[in-house]
């Protein structure tokens, strides 16, 4: 196939952002032999070495005050790009909500945003995203001519094999001597607050109470076990009700929806208005001493045990096998 | 200062998705419907600005006939008046939508423009900065907190990767997207709820002939559920057993 | 209506709910004033104001509609896009036991549901509203009745809900004082066991012959595979889940081919402590004719609403100046034909003809309420209520002597064994818990569902930050004498679990998740001690939309 894919790279620091390897997953499963990844502004080489077995071409893009976060750049960069190489895909890591939509405005298209995952069949590929916060999956195709324009979820590309396409990546310079000046312009480098709810809506790993837990002291020791684990501390309605736990560490209907990849739910009956907030989450490993209670229906992993036995020794043991 | 924001009317966050015979929509009669989570932030920024520069705020919805309940709400809580660019039928691509609106705008002339992110049923996050690109506005998204700024500017607080806040100034005129949760929107006062009625709101039909430049681009071809999980799988035993067995599990899913 | 100073409007009308009474009222009235025979009032005077979000998200009924009213308010309905769901096609009422099923012939004419036709309430309310608005009128929703304005022994107006306060009571930043309302003429159209309309009562002394008594009905709205009941089929049962000491059945009606309406009324007067209603519905869904036709179907909604079963001799003779009370808060119910709908309407026709009076200055304003009783007593919804007068009495000694005194009633047209049967208030027939804890039923969450999935789609919300509206008198009586004597009936008969009991460390006490609640009474009325008081709350309630 001569399908071409462009394939917007994504770092932090020196190290290729982890969505980037999804994304390559993705371009090359659309199938196609060129895959080119762009780099946007200056790059450490580790970067670019990560890249190079992912990618049949690499694009090292330079231009005055050009970089990835940069709106107006970048985006007159991708331009030029997909103008130039006339791609049928172009495959934007999701992170940024800024570049994918304003590429897509100027090219006249409707990016398939947010794709959990690729099907390939005769008819082309169909594109998998969650809709409806995540209870519902939609079947998205493009229509029409080039270019389609993708944005991916972590996680989307499928296992990222390692395995990229035979041979080393030929890397290229690209140098845009005018580029537009930016209108929108930051003001302070980002701040990290300390505690945010958006900590618990980020968060990779939670660690969730119900009112299993019994009572304060149980929700103290459920912060213990969350912080060996790393992860955030929440609760149904119910603890924060009772003011064991702020009303912003709610997850629920009437709270915090959250998609850890791991949900470690204590003493959570698993009602309704519970679930419709962490039933995204891709594992959940539920303890609770009730048998019927609903939370086992969408686990992963079931532990009938009361609380107060389990807790402490899950924590001695956490404890003794020291940091992971 | 002349202030728009769109909101969207949208099938409610708990209602049960019933998906059509077709399996390419979700059935949305007799079930209640509500302003989308993040278009009531956008809205409460857009009330604030408005009280503050002693302006004029305009609101802007695409959708069916029914759609213009959430123009009225915000009509009732302070917006002066509405545009229901009226849609019956199928949901419209992001593009699509972002076209309509800045057809409906088009002669508004605004200063500020405020979208949600994202919607609450289709989430693609992307028709407000299309909407921006379409209309030539400065724009940013992920909002947070926003004001008047320096230089006939917006000073806006936006949300990053990570839950980083970064300040920024988006020169005017601009479209601003406002996250979910980002403002409380304020009730309506019983003079407002009165009010309301009076306030002018304009049905303007979406033509398909907009469209005819702009052939579709994306189609929905199913919707469905997710797969449902398997079972549970039970770890019993002694207490130590269950222990180790859990600590085990949990160690290797908290890596990613 | 102009703005005086501040929080004080005034208005020449005000109808309190926009329910079928009150937008019936408003919609006839201001048709009057359109023909110029209400004076100088004009649609825009009149103003309609209810505590729900939208006309519609707290409505809730069967239902099947008697359109006489609807013919007389708007003649040409059909054209104007009433939202009928199906005409009734099919009737059986049904005796049931756990298992099994029997017909009881002939009985379907005690419903009288020739040329009836099905409805989802809501959706007629929405369509009310619609034509009110049309027709000028200001129908001002999310805006609650806290209580009366009384002023020199007339009711004088509404002061409604205070906004912005703190959960422990305190003003909080936003705080909003209630707005007083003034209007010439008042309606109380707020359903059953209204908050105004029992201020009303108490404040004023007025009672009936016999005391207003109350039924609950639970309902579903379900979703069902196409095809298994032909649209229109309307069913009712007696006997099981319910035992023959209560009042109460069942009912299905399939609104169409592929939507069931379907619940329990269940008479709030029943004896045993340990009752539950919720579950009794779960019971009814597990019967086979029940569930062979919900199998495979999706549960749309959930809710529950009271509605006052005491008939003509609950409604208070007496009236008072200034105000009016129509619909199922004033107990326009007819028991035997289990509809209210089409007496709302004509009482709030009624209730907008007297208005029409004042205005006219054919009425002097302090003959308002007499004025109204006289409409009323001249009508067939009096009629009708006169031919249902004792009906539901006449099961307080249970379903089959109440079956007899029905069938008699039948034919001496509504006389039974005496003028007037007596009653008495639900909630003193409460006795203590003597058949202990009953089974639990464990909910298979697809037909049957625990107290908190259903609540969950009722889409009942109450936003946070708000005091509680539930008002406890005095907590210690809970803990100190209602768990020996009834074993707290309110964990039980609240449809939306809003009552629940902890014991903890620190001993035994009542939680109470106000911000379930479904607005429907219940617990008001069945409460042994009269210790809870149901008020408006700041905003929220059910999300019923098609109900």
């Amino acid at each position: 196939m001569s399908a071409t894919t462009l394939l917007i790279a994504e770092w932090r620091g020196s190290e290729l952002h982890p969505v980037t390897r999804d994304a390559a997953a993705l371009a090359r499963r659309l199938g196609g032999e060129r895959v080119v990844a762009v780099v946007l502004g200056p790059a450490p080489a580790a970067v670019t070495a990560a890249l190079a077995p992912l990618v049949s071409e690499i694009r090292l893009v330079d231009g005055p005050g050009l970089s990835l976060g940069s709106g107006e750049a970048a985006c007159h960069a991708c331009d030029e790009l997909i103008r130039r190489l006339r791609p049928d895909w172009v495959v934007i890591p999701g992170t940024g909500y800024d570049l994918a939509p304003r590429v897509a405005a100027r090219w006249r298209r409707s990016v398939i945003a947010n794709c959990a995952a690729v099907e390939t069949g005769v008819d082309g590929p169909t594109f998998i995203r969650s809709v409806y916060q995540g209870r519902l999956l939609a079947r998205v195709r493009p229509v029409g001519e080039p270019p389609h324009l993708v944005t991916v979820e972590p996680g989307a590309g499928g296992a990222a094999d390692g395995e990229g396409l035979a041979g080393q990546a030929v890397i290229e310079q690209l140098h845009l001597a005018s580029l537009p000046a930016e209108t929108a312009t930051s003001l302070e480098e980002p701040v990290t607050p300390h505690a945010r709810s958006s900590s618990l809506r980020d968060a990779g790993v939670v660690v969730a109470v119900g009112r299993g837990i019994r009572s304060q002291e149980g929700v103290e020791l459920a912060g213990r076990l969350a912080q060996l684990l790393g992860a955030e501390l929440a609760g149904s309605r119910p603890v924060c009700d009772e003011g064991w736990l702020p009303a912003d560490r709610q997850i629920g209907s009437s709270g915090v929806t959250v998609a850890p990849h791991l949900y470690l739910a204590l003493g959570v009956s698993g009602a309704i208005q519970h679930t419709m907030g962490m039933h995204q989450s891709r594992r959940i490993v539920a303890i609770n001493r009730d048998p019927n209670a609903p939370i086992f229906r969408i686990a992963d992993i079931a532990v009938i045990a009361d609380l107060g036995e389990i807790l402490p020794e899950l924590i001695r043991s956490l404890e003794q096998a020291g940091p992971a | 200062m002349k202030i728009a924001v769109c909101i969207k009317q949208v099938l409610d966050r708990d209602a049960p998705l019933l998906i059509d015979a077709a399996a390419r929509r979700v059935r949305e009669s007799d079930l209640p419907r509500a302003m989308s989570e993040a278009d009531r932030s956008a809205l409460e920024l857009g009330l604030s600005l408005k009280e503050a520069t002693n302006g004029e705020l305009l609101v802007v919805s695409l959708g069916e006939a029914g759609a213009v309940q959430v123009i009225r709400d915000a009509l009732a809580r302070g917006a002066d008046r509405g545009i229901l660019l009226q849609h019956e039928g199928d949901a419209l691509e992001p593009l699509h939508v972002a076209v309509a609106l800045a057809r409906g705008l088009g002669d508004e002339a605004c200063r500020c423009v405020l979208t949600g992110v994202q919607s609450d049923d289709g989430g693609h996050a992307q028709t407000g900065v299309m909407l921006a690109e379409l209309l030539g506005l400065a724009h940013t998204t992920m909002v947070v907190e926003a004001a008047h700024g320096e230089l006939d500017g917006l000073r806006a607080r936006r949300e990053l990767e990570g839950g980083a806040l970064q300040w920024w100034h988006v020169p005017m005129p601009c479209l601003l997207t406002v996250q979910a949760g980002a403002y409380r929107l304020r009730h309506a006062s019983i003079k407002g709820v009165m009010g309301a009625k009076k306030k002018p709101v304009a049905t303007v039909p979406v033509e398909e002939a907009m469209f005819t430049e702009l052939p579709r681009t994306i189609e929905t071809v199913a919707l469905t559920t997710p797969p449902a999980r398997e079972g549970a799988e039970r770890i019993d035993g002694a207490s130590a057993d269950v222990v180790s067995r859990l600590v085990a599990v949990l160690t290797e899913y908290r890596s990613a | 209506m102009t703005a005086a100073t501040g929080e004080r409007l005034e208005t020449p009308v005000l109808i309190v709910g926009a329910g079928p009474a009150g937008l019936a009222c408003a919609l006839r009235l201001a048709q009057l004033a359109a023909a110029g025979t209400a004076g100088t009032l004009s649609p825009d005077d009149i103003h309609v104001i209810d505590k729900a979000y939208a006309p519609g998200m707290h409505t809730l009924s069967g239902a099947v509609l008697d359109p006489v009213a609807l013919a007389e308010l708007v003649p040409d309905y059909a054209e104007q896009g009433f939202p009928f769901e199906a005409p009734v096609s099919e009737e059986r009422l049904l005796f049931v036991t756990k298992r099994r099923t029997w017909r009881i012939p002939f009985a379907e004419r005690l419903f009288g549901n020739d040329g009836c036709h099905l409805v989802a309430l809501g959706k007629v309310v929405q369509w009310l509203a619609a034509q009110a608005e049309a027709a000028g009128v200001n129908v001002l929703m999310g805006v609650g009745g806290a209580e009366l304005l009384i002023e020199d022994g007339r009711v004088a107006g509404v002061r409604t809900v205070d906004r912005g306060r703190n959960p422990d009571g305190t003003p909080g930043t936003q705080f909003e004082p209630g707005a007083e309302l003034h209007g010439r003429v008042t309606v109380l159209a707020e359903g059953a066991y209204g908050s105004l309309t029992q201020q009303l009562r108490e404040d004023f002394h007025l009672a009936g012959d016999n005391p207003q008594v109350y039924a609950l009905g639970l309902k579903e709205l379900w979703d069902v595979p196409a095809g298994r009941l032909r649209a229109g089929t309307v069913w009712h049962s007696l006997g099981y889940p319910l035992d023959p000491s209560m009042y109460g059945g069942g009912w299905m009606y399939a609104l169409r081919e592929d939507r069931v309406s379907l619940g329990l009324v269940v008479g709030l007067h029943y004896p045993d402590a340990a009752f539950d209603p919720h579950a009794a519905l779960q019971r009814y869904k597990r019967h086979p004719r029940v569930s062979a036709l919900l199998e495979g179907g999706r549960l749309l909604r959930y809710g529950a609403k009271v509605l006052p079963a005491g008939g003509l001799w609950a409604i208070p003779k007496a009236g008072v100046p200034g105000v009016l009370a129509v619909g199922d808060a004033a107990g326009y119910v007819d028991m035997q034909r289990m509809k209210g709908i089409h007496l709302a309407m004509k009482t709030g026709m009624l209730a907008a003809d007297a208005a029409a009076g004042v205005f006219s200055g054919a009425v002097d304003v302090d003959e308002l309420p007499s004025d109204f009783a006289a409409r009323v007593r001249t009508s067939w919804a009096w009629s009708e209520m006169w031919k249902a007068r004792n009906y539901h009495q006449g099961f307080s000694a249970g379903l089959y002597r109440g079956l007899a005194h029905a069938a008699l009633q039948l034919v001496t047209r509504g006389r039974g064994v005496r003028g007037r049967y007596p009653d008495h208030p639900g909630h003193e027939r409460l006795m203590p818990n003597r058949t202990g804890t009953p089974q639990a039923l464990v909910p298979d969450e697809q037909v049957t569902f625990s107290r908190e999935t259903s609540v969950f789609h009722s889409g009942t919300r109450h936003e946070e930050g708000q005091p509680a509206h539930l008002l406890i008198a005095e907590p210690g009586i809970c803990h100190d004498r209602c768990t020996q004597e009834f074993g707290n009936p309110c964990t039980r008969f609240c449809p939306a679990g809003v009552y629940e009991w902890q014991e903890d460390p620190s001993g035994a006490h009542a939680k109470i998740n106000a911000a379930n609640c479904l607005h429907c009474k219940t617990c008001e009325i069945m409460d042994p001690y009269r210790n809870i008081r149901w008020t408006v709350p700041e905003n929220g309630g059910p999300r019923y939309e098609a109900m």
